[in-house]
């Protein structure tokens, strides 16, 4: 058994029923945790802001550990759950089962929903911490990293951000109109939102219409938005490129995403061998993920292939490929300067040792011809509201555990806490942490509950006078009834609303 | 495993609902009893490959069929720590 922290379970069987159900009885054997808290004088009220993944998490924990707490959810969108719905790619609608639970915490007692707020515009983080014992900044990161190079405003050229929110039909990004008609994708990144990017480029249309092709039945359709199918069914890229300033050691994507690119039906791996001089007598010193990781590039991009891989990649008409050391340095326009035509590419090399390793430029550059530059390389936190620090260089809260660092009463979870990187199950962790740091406040008294506040009826009155309305979590299910409804026509799970004005108006008739 | 009827302390396990989406369910056998089971896919070890704590005899309780052999088995459920960043401050690295 190991020796870190963890929970014993003993598992006993209570009944075998007809059925294939099991029924088991579970004991904690130790480490039991009570949930008693002691009598607080008022009913303690937290606020959070930003109804993600982060917002929903950080809510359920502290439901489920005061049994006197109540806590309001503010989003600035109609419709909840972040970027499980704006971020996860259509095809991997088994990560949006989280929507589950984060529903049962909305619809819980204590916990309420409200959609259409826009916290800093329509209410201020100071009216909010009037109202409330403590506020939680988790509005996650809507801005991106940019490139700072030539050509990065030309036509042709998208952050992952807007091109994902595109595809996921994100409100903000339901003009975007991405030009699909040249032959070469080249994108920036090489991490998990990268890989979503490249995969939805090019797998087979029928595959984004039909996501188990063993079943092929209408309902099994992704929730692709149809303006973005319909563009992925006239698209001419055949060829991504995925690029990456250091090498194949340092990777960023994780294995279940780059096996998802290597079994892509119709498509072929293309890649160059010497990127991969000296990786494989690294093996056996690195740790498993890594090492299983590796072990799979390098089987894709450097041995044979037997015969009937090597039949299938020979009559592929899509390819898909990492770069390995090479930063971009220049968009390059067409003749007539309005779009990107190519990237200029500087070559590098590595210098430092083991975890820590950076580029470093040789000299040597390298242009590609391609038409759509899709720039990868990570999502950005902003500043909400004059009230809250905020760190201009890592673009994140200033905090230490979740605190807001010198405002007593604020705290963050998520992206806006730990930067944009990770799993939603690493935001899941976190929000915990950050709620376990309120409550604990709240214990100790660090945190006064005692004095009564007004909650979400003063916010409401705020609200009322400003002419806001907000969207509760009740209208919300008119919205995604209406949007399964329009999804069963077309035999997907749901045709996503792409306007806020349409959004409202379903959840107020 | 993933009909275990969950007591509320066991909080964020099975956030994907058993569709080997992520790692929360992540638990730690006995040898004995790890080596009873069926072979591991390469997806399940894929997302293995996620899991806080991982060990040589992790599985993922969503893949773990329960069967009256397995009845009194003791299996460790590790605390879901966020091992990425110390209590100080906090960000991504420049």
């Amino acid at each position: 058994m190991s020796t870190h922290k963890g929970v014993l379970w003993k598992i006993r069987m209570l009944n075998i029923f007809l059925t294939s159900t099991r029924r088991v009885r579970i004991t904690r054997l130790h480490g039991a945790r009570g949930l008693g808290t002691s009598p607080a004088a008022s009913c303690p009220k937290v606020c959070i802001v930003g109804g993600g993944p982060a917002g929903f998490y950080t809510a359920q924990h502290l439901v489920k550990t005061r049994p006197d707490v109540q806590v309001d959810i503010y989003e600035r969108l109609p419709v909840p759950f972040g970027l499980v719905r704006f971020g996860v790619a259509p095809d991997h609608p088994e990560v949006k089962n989280v929507m589950n639970t984060f529903t049962q915490t909305a619809q819980h007692a204590r916990c309420s929903f409200h959609g259409n707020v826009s916290v800093g515009k329509d209410v201020t983080v100071q009216e909010l911490q009037e109202a409330y014992h403590a506020v939680v900044l988790s509005y996650g990161a809507e801005g991106n990293r940019t490139l700072g190079v030539p050509g990065e405003d030309l036509a042709g050229v998208h952050s992952a951000k807007d091109f994902v929110g595109w595809y996921n039909g994100l409100p903000t990004n339901r003009d975007l109109r991405p030009d699909l008609r040249c032959e070469t994708a080249v994108i920036l990144g090489q991490g998990n939102v990268a890989l979503d990017v490249a995969r939805i480029l090019l797998s087979p249309v029928d595959i984004l219409k039909v996501r188990d092709l063993s079943l092929l039945r209408p309902c099994n359709n992704t929730d692709i938005t149809q303006p973005a199918l319909d563009t992925l069914a006239e698209s001419s890229v055949r060829r991504v490129l995925i690029v990456g300033r250091r090498g194949p050691l340092q990777l960023a994507c994780t294995i279940k995403e780059l096996r998802e690119m290597v079994n892509l039906p119709g498509t072929r791996p293309e890649m160059e061998a010497s990127d991969f001089e000296c990786i494989a007598k690294m093996l056996k010193v690195l740790p498993r993920p890594r090492k299983r990781l590796t072990e799979l590039l390098l089987k894709v991009a450097v041995e044979t292939p037997e015969e009937t891989e090597l039949e299938r990649r020979n009559s592929a008409k899509r390819a898909w490929g990492f770069r390995f050391f090479r930063s971009p340095v220049e968009i390059l326009p067409s003749d007539d300067l309005t779009r990107a035509a190519g990237i200029r590419l500087a070559v590098n090399r590595l210098e430092g040792e083991g975890e820590d390793v950076w580029a470093v430029t040789t000299g040597e550059v390298e242009d590609v011809e391609c038409g759509l530059v899709i720039s990868s390389i990570g999502y950005k936190s902003l500043p909400i509201d004059p009230a809250v620090p905020f760190d201009p260089r890592k673009h994140i809260i200033p905090n230490t555990m979740g605190r807001v660092q010198k405002c007593a009463g604020l705290y963050c979870s998520g992206w806006v806490k730990r930067g944009p990187t990770g799993v939603i199950a690493t935001t899941m962790n976190d929000s915990f942490d950050t709620a376990r740091t309120l409550l604990h406040d709240m214990d100790e008294g660090t945190l006064d509950i005692s004095t009564v506040k007004p909650g979400s009826a003063g916010v409401t009155t705020i609200l009322e006078k400003r002419g806001v309305k907000p969207v509760l979590f009740s209208d919300w299910e008119k919205i995604d009834s209406e949007e399964s409804k329009r999804g069963e026509a077309r035999g997907k799970p749901r045709e996503k609303l792409l306007d806020v004005g349409e959004m409202l108006k379903v959840a107020w008739t | 495993m993933a009909q275990l009827c969950v007591p509320s302390s066991l909080t964020g396990k099975g956030a994907c609902e058993g569709t080997l989406a992520c790692s929360t369910c992540h638990v730690i056998l006995d040898q004995k009893v790890y080596d009873q089971l069926g072979p591991i896919t390469d997806e399940e070890n894929d997302l293995l490959d996620l899991a806080y704590g991982l060990s040589d005899t992790s599985r993922l309780g969503c893949q773990v069929c329960l069967s009256r052999d397995l009845e009194g088995i003791t299996v460790c459920v590790p605390d879901g720590v966020n091992d990425m960043r110390s209590s100080e401050d906090t960000g991504p690295k420049l």
